[in-house]
């Protein structure tokens, strides 16, 4: 069993050049297989299809934190109206000025405990699976389960 | 003679290294020191243990004592708490939070590092500006402007002032004495010039205001019990450096038993606070020593003294005057570390050249007519980091933490305020110093 084989192949990425309102806007209604029904994560993908960089909701909540309440534990002294306001100050900066750069990918061949170690030693949730420098697929650790529950349950579903 | 060429090549090709900040300057200071024992200009066991030529261990364990004392209250919100309570006690008036932020960093960086000082008040001076919604880049310059005019108060301010009083033999209330007046004096009409300064610019709407007001500073105490503690140790620790001499006790010992006493009393595990001490600053610090070791060794220190005795023709009033100023611009410039690290055996050298017949090294270096010397160099070096924006480590801090905030604090733009103020500042001591030892 393949990287391939367990993989989403739909899916939905953003442009580094996209703004932060586009990119909650992908992640509201972001594909994940066949529905809409949102995603935590983005990849980031250009022009040239190639891979830059991953964007996630604690991304965008770190961008929205002041760094300065992170850095001195200041966020208890926070006001009304700061967070709307922090919301706005960044809704229109690009996706690349606050994305992961470093994206841990895995090969299409890769079999399912490559996959499993690399999504337990990196402390990711996908890995984007990529063929030839291009991405093919995602595979999600959601996926990763439904193989554990195929192989020691029986085919009905909760009672 | 070979080895006075070798020295002073590794010596000079070293501050080049330094001042061109291409390469860090802690490797260049292990690699420069290194390069003078491979040389064999000074010999190991003279590098590890001489007091002429060797690391100076009563910086390097005064530096470890105050950064792991430091290390444990940081995280206690203390300091979050001075600082939201300074801009309450301010009204959350703009220019008077200026002020009194100005104050509390000059008084907290005259007992802790200038570096920590900041990075503990900046986060909080980002935090008013945005609840005010104005510009931090004023409140950031004049914050690190007076964390360098505080640091120069005393003994443990500012690193150049603990390297002279363990060459100098001078004791903490030497500093406090012969310095204080004069960084109070400083601090009072820097206080003044930045009223004046930015007056016009800070207006902010009451409704604002009150947003400052409804901060609960309690809030900002993580560890009541942790705070309680380091506060008496600080405490102690304070009062020791205040007396020790009295005590019979070095400054280094007072500062490597309040951490202890901490470290006893937190119940910390020490190596999450161990490994928080400046390590890379302190290894700069052992590379210089062996390096500046070297060049005393070699004497081309002594041909240097030689030369500024030359120019002063013993003038002690000149000589003063001398190192003051040009320890400012230079101070500005370059750090003032490795400058004062050189200048140290530079001005013993030049003592030894003008009083020959006194042979016992303390009553050498205290004799009365160098003293004013002394703290020319300590005010000179401490002052002329406001100078520019890589004058001090202070101001490199705020203008890193500026642009993170999407503000930078360009180089020309930081030397606009610092220049004039590091100039006011040393036309202040140059009164002083004139005043206090030659007129009086």
């Amino acid at each position: 069993m393949k990287a391939a084989d367990i993989m989403t192949k739909e899916f939905d990425a953003v442009l580094p050049t996209a703004t932060i309102k586009e990119a909650v806007g992908f992640l509201r209604c972001g594909k994940r297989g066949e529905e809409k029904k949102g995603v935590n994560a983005l990849m980031v993908i250009d022009e040239k299809n190639k891979l830059v960089g991953m964007i996630t909701m604690s991304h965008i909540l770190k961008a929205i934190i002041p760094f300065y309440m992170e850095m001195a534990h200041l966020s208890e002294f926070a006001w009304d109206g700061l967070f709307e306001r922090m919301c706005h100050k960044i809704e229109n900066r690009l996706v690349s000025d606050f994305m992961e750069r470093k994206v841990i990918t895995v090969d299409s061949d890769a079999n399912i405990f490559e996959i499993s170690e690399l999504m337990l030693k990196s402390r990711v949730r996908r890995l984007p699976v990529v063929e030839k420098d291009k991405v093919i697929g995602i595979v999600y650790r959601k996926e990763l389960f439904f193989k554990i529950v195929e192989t020691m349950l029986d085919k009905e579903g909760c009672r | 003679m070979t080895e006075l060429y070798i020295g002073t090549t590794i010596f000079i090709l070293s501050y080049i290294a330094i001042v061109s900040e291409r390469i860090h300057k802690t490797i260049i200071a292990i690699v420069g020191a290194s390069a003078m024992l491979l040389f064999k200009i000074i010999e190991q066991r003279e590098a590890f243990f001489s007091e002429e030529f060797g690391i100076d261990y009563n910086v390097i364990f005064l530096l470890i004592g105050m950064m792991i004392i430091i290390n444990i209250m940081k995280d206690t919100g203390v300091f979050e708490w001075i600082a939201i309570k300074s801009a309450k006690f301010a009204k959350g008036e703009p220019i008077r939070i200026m002020v009194t932020l100005s104050v509390v960093t000059a008084f907290l960086s005259a007992f802790l590092d200038n570096v920590t000082t900041v990075l503990l008040i900046a986060p909080v001076t980002l935090l008013i500006c945005d609840a005010l919604e104005i510009e931090p880049v004023p409140f950031l310059i004049t914050e690190a402007i007076a964390s360098n005019i505080g640091g120069t108060a005393t003994l443990i301010g500012d690193p150049p002032n603990i390297m002279i009083a363990s060459k100098a033999k001078l004791e903490f209330m030497d500093f406090i004495y012969n310095l204080a007046p004069v960084v109070i004096i400083i601090m009072v009409a820097y206080i003044f010039t930045v009223k004046w300064m930015f007056k016009k610019s800070l207006a902010v709407r009451p409704e604002l205001k009150a947003r400052i007001m409804e901060m609960k500073e309690s809030e900002a105490i993580t560890d009541h019990a942790l705070t309680r503690k380091s506060l008496i140790v600080l405490t102690l620790t304070v009062v020791g450096f205040l007396f020790h001499s009295h005590l019979g006790f070095e400054p280094a010992t007072i500062a490597l038993s309040g951490a202890g006493l901490l470290l006893l009393v937190a119940g910390k595990e020490p190596h999450h606070i161990l490994e928080k001490i400046e390590w890379t600053t302190l290894f700069f610090f052992m590379g210089l020593f062996i390096m500046v070791g070297g060049v005393v060794k070699v004497g081309i220190i002594k041909i240097l003294a030689e030369q500024a005795l030359n120019l002063t023709q013993g003038n002690m009033f000149a000589t003063s005057m001398l190192v003051l100023w040009f320890s400012a611009f230079a101070s500005a410039i370059i750090d003032n570390i490795p400058y004062v690290a050189t200048m140290n055996p530079l001005i013993i050298d030049m003592a030894k050249g003008l009083w020959p017949n006194v042979t016992d090294p303390v009553a050498l270096v205290h004799t009365p007519a160098l003293m004013p010397v002394w703290w020319s160099l300590a005010l000179g070096a401490c002052l002329g980091g406001n100078g520019t924006l890589i004058g001090a480590s202070a101001n490199v801090v705020v203008a890193g933490m500026s642009e993170k905030a999407g503000k930078k604090i360009t180089f020309m733009q930081f030397t606009k305020y610092g220049m004039p103020l590091m100039i006011e500042s040393v036309i202040i001591c140059t009164v002083y110093i004139w005043i206090r030892y030659y007129l009086l």
